[in-house]
């Protein structure tokens, strides 16, 4: 029989506590931190290279290439959103949250999916030597809000990447499993998992029924 | 497992907090885990470092000082567990400030999870309470061979009370089988006493249950090496315990339920090495060596290339007349170097299946054939060949430090098994792929047809020689770098499909020059079957292709002569959502 234990929720409850505490006591700081309005990136025919930049809000890149470099700070609960046919690629990047924001986190990286072929017009996200932080869920491939188109998600690939103090790291859901014979693989490689720092939970708006592991694969 | 497409390889998870639940979930889908680490440094929470619910290949991985289950399998059948490495140096146990383990085993398969594969695995350390290494409950068909089993050291910190420690346990098994594995003493710090109520194997059985217990090795410190419970209701009936672990001081406490029973096999070879790996790291389960020798094949390659590189590079400079002819000496040697790969691949393939020694010639040759489905080598050869004489010196520099050599195609289809085995065969007649007779030929077109990945690539390169273009996978060919050569392929055809992908009709334009009185436009599934064909005539024509009964999936079609002369070929796809 499956176990059905749960010592998790209560050890969570103290951390929205200590959260909702810490809140209180850097409101002027957390100003700082409320995002606003949204980033397009429709870089069809050149690449958008970003480096080293603050965002006010969400960043939806609906088409082309968008190169992300240096340290790229988000505000709390923006999120990234590669829309189909659009490509991140995250190389020597730190993704973080924005100055002030204190242990509030950003909503991280969706790569939303396609509802064209399933071979073509996925949204890529692609990730070498790079860093992606305190995040709720760093990179998933298919968005929590927008309509989910099945087996046509998008297609993550992470190589020398880090993940630190994320509440989930990486979801990804089940795609056309055919792709894997045209060598189009979602591969995660040589890639660093770490959690030592509690302190960085979801806001509450964040939907609990994401259990927080490191990569969970789901349909 | 087959054709999943997501990797999870070389990656270090680790903790020092119980933050996260689970390292790996897998809830719906599965994955290919490799050469992961999982460390979680200090915790007392239920934290599983990978729980599947859905059969996935976990080889090579590293657990370390994690507390709950490394491996948790959640009702589901057929994981592969092959190489791991199982690591537990603190016990979480009465650690003023740290909550307990609530449940601590390596591996804890739960349910309806049968037919499961645990192979070439070690254990070592502290355990938690309970404390298995290797759980089973209602499950069967499981396969737990040639692992090595350290048992608990217990240390005057962490003095144990319940006296009962498994290695291995099952309940309600039908058809364990644990062959070959090794159970080593642990009588470390004095602790006898405890390791006196160890029992090694422990089996509680329902009727109908057989073990399978040939070729362990026990150490001599244990009370109860083999223990069978509740065998009463197989008393009357014919099943029989097999084991070669004969009731000796050791086992006696059991003696009137087991001896009547016992069988003595031991036949290792086909229980010892069931389950092929999938990586370099897997492959050193098999042969620690593997490494290393492989390591050592790489700079002995690396050497070859170089000194190849420099003699491509003095041939730059010669005269077009010289270079023809030495086009023409390589592609020979590309056609016996890559022949000859093929062979050591099957080899290579029988090696990991049989378990035999790795050989360092083989490894040359796998490692020139894996680092691409061409094979790095024949890269190489053919950059050359074209005269990209750059860019086969940037691939030459672009060899890996690290690498993996992965024979995952070779396990998971037979066909390409079949394929190598044809080309060994044709090698140990002395022939060449060029002598394959009409069969053989047959064969190859099947391969071919049959699906993406190694096998069709490497069967269609072989279809090319033998028939130019008479396989979809082509290359740009250049007779210099600056003139291009005439493709095959009729630039003045003209083909159109739509809608692309199709759902129950597709229609097909075709516009053949005047000189093409006649051809055919086929459509294959991936199988190679033939799914329709029509003949088209000089002239534009429209085909309407009924797709209704086609299965969803790629198609692809050609478009040829009635010799076989491909003029056109591509893909389409058929969607039934």
């Amino acid at each position: 029989m499956k176990k059905t234990k749960n010592t998790f929720y209560p050890f969570f409850s103290k951390m929205v506590g200590v959260f909702f505490i810490s809140i209180m006591l850097a409101s002027n700081a957390h100003a700082q931190c409320t995002k606003s309005g949204t980033t397009t990136y429709n870089a069809v025919v050149t690449p958008a290279n970003i480096s080293n930049t603050t965002f006010n809000g969400d960043v939806v890149i609906s088409g082309g290439i968008v190169n992300f470099s240096g340290t790229i700070r988000m505000k709390k609960d923006a999120f990234i959103r590669v829309m189909p046919g659009a490509t991140l690629n995250i190389n020597n990047a730190t993704i973080t949250t924005a100055t002030g924001c204190g242990t509030n986190t950003w909503q991280g990286i969706e790569v939303a999916t396609s509802t064209a072929n399933r071979f073509i017009a996925m949204g890529y996200v692609n990730v070498q030597n790079s860093t992606i932080e305190k995040a709720q869920i760093a990179i998933m491939n298919y968005s929590k809000t927008l309509s989910y188109a099945s087996f046509k998600t998008g297609m993550i690939n992470c190589d020398k990447a880090t993940f630190k103090n994320n509440w989930m790291d990486l979801l990804i859901k089940e795609e056309y499993i055919a792709r894997s014979m045209f060598g189009i693989r979602q591969e995660i490689t040589n890639s660093t998992f770490i959690n030592d720092d509690m302190s960085y939970v979801p806001s509450t708006n964040f939907p609990l029924n994401y259990f927080s592991n490191g990569i969970f694969l789901n349909s | 497992m087959n054709n999943t497409s997501k990797n999870i390889r070389a990656c270090n998870f680790s903790s020092s907090i119980y933050f996260k639940k689970t390292a790996i979930l897998l809830n719906d889908a599965s994955a290919n885990i490799t050469s992961n680490t999982f460390i979680q440094n200090y915790t007392g929470i239920e934290t599983h470092r990978i729980e599947t619910n859905k059969s996935s290949w976990i080889e090579a991985n590293s657990f370390l000082n994690n507390c709950s289950f490394d491996i948790l399998v959640n009702a589901v059948n057929g994981n592969t567990m092959i190489g791991n490495k199982f690591t537990q140096t603190f016990r979480y146990q009465n650690v003023p400030g740290v909550p307990n383990c609530v449940d601590k085993s390596f591996l804890n398969v739960y349910g309806a999870a049968n037919n499961n594969g645990i192979e070439r695995s070690v254990t070592n350390g502290y355990l938690g309470q309970p404390h298995f290494l290797y759980r089973f409950a209602g499950t069967a068909n499981q396969q737990v061979n040639n692992n090595s089993f350290t048992n608990p050291i217990f240390t005057s910190a962490f003095i144990h009370s319940d006296g009962v420690h498994y290695s291995l346990n099952g309940k309600a098994e039908q058809g364990l089988a644990i062959n070959c594995n090794t159970f080593n003493g642990s009588n470390q710090n004095g602790y006898t006493a405890y390791n006196g109520g160890v029992r090694r194997i422990q089996a509680d059985y329902n009727a109908g249950t057989i073990l399978a217990a040939a070729g362990n090795t026990f150490s001599a410190s244990n009370t109860s090496r083999l223990h069978i419970d509740n065998d009463a209701k197989n008393k009357a009936v014919a099943h029989t315990y097999y084991y070669d672990g004969l009731p000796t001081a050791s086992n006696r406490k059991y003696p009137a339920k087991v001896s009547p029973l016992v069988k003595l096999i031991n036949n290792k070879t086909n229980q010892c090495a069931s389950i092929v790996p999938r990586s370099l790291d897997g492959m050193v389960a098999w042969n620690p060596n593997a490494k290393a020798l492989v390591e050592a094949a790489r700079t002995e390659v690396s050497q070859l290339l170089e000194s190849k590189k420099q003699e491509f590079a003095q041939s730059a400079t010669v005269s077009e007349e010289v270079l023809e002819n030495q086009k023409a000496q390589l592609t020979v040697i590309k056609a016996q170097k890559d022949y000859l790969t093929q062979w050591l691949i099957a080899g290579m393939y029988k090696l990991a299946v049989e378990g035999e020694e790795l050989d360092r010639t083989l490894l040359h040759q796998l490692y020139r054939s894996y680092e691409h489905p061409a094979g790095i080598y024949a890269i190489v050869q053919d950059q050359i060949d074209y005269r990209e004489y750059e860019a086969a010196f940037a691939t030459l520099a672009s060899i890996p430090a690290t690498f993996t050599l992965s024979i995952e195609e070779l396990a998971q289809h037979t066909d390409l098994v079949a394929f190598y085995t044809l080309l060994r065969t044709l090698y140990t007649q002395d022939k060449t792929i060029m002598d394959v007779d009409a069969s053989q030929k047959a064969q190859l077109q099947q391969w071919a047809a049959r699906e993406a990945g190694e096998a069709k690539y490497r069967a269609c390169n072989w279809l090319n020689m033998l028939e130019k273009g008479s396989c979809m996978i082509s290359y740009p060919i250049y007779a210099t770098a600056e003139e291009p050569i005439p493709s095959i392929e009729r630039t003045d055809i003209g083909i159109a499909l739509y809608p692309n992908p199709a759902t129950t009709s597709m229609q097909v334009d075709i516009s053949l020059p005047v000189d093409i009185a006649a051809a055919q436009w086929v459509a294959y599934s991936m199988e190679g079957n033939t799914m329709a064909s029509y003949p088209v005539v000089a002239g534009t024509q429209a085909l309407t292709i009924a797709t209704a009964t086609y299965p969803q999936g790629l198609y692809y079609y050609q478009l040829k002569l009635a010799d076989n002369t491909v003029l056109k070929s591509g893909a389409f796809m058929v969607n039934k959502e």
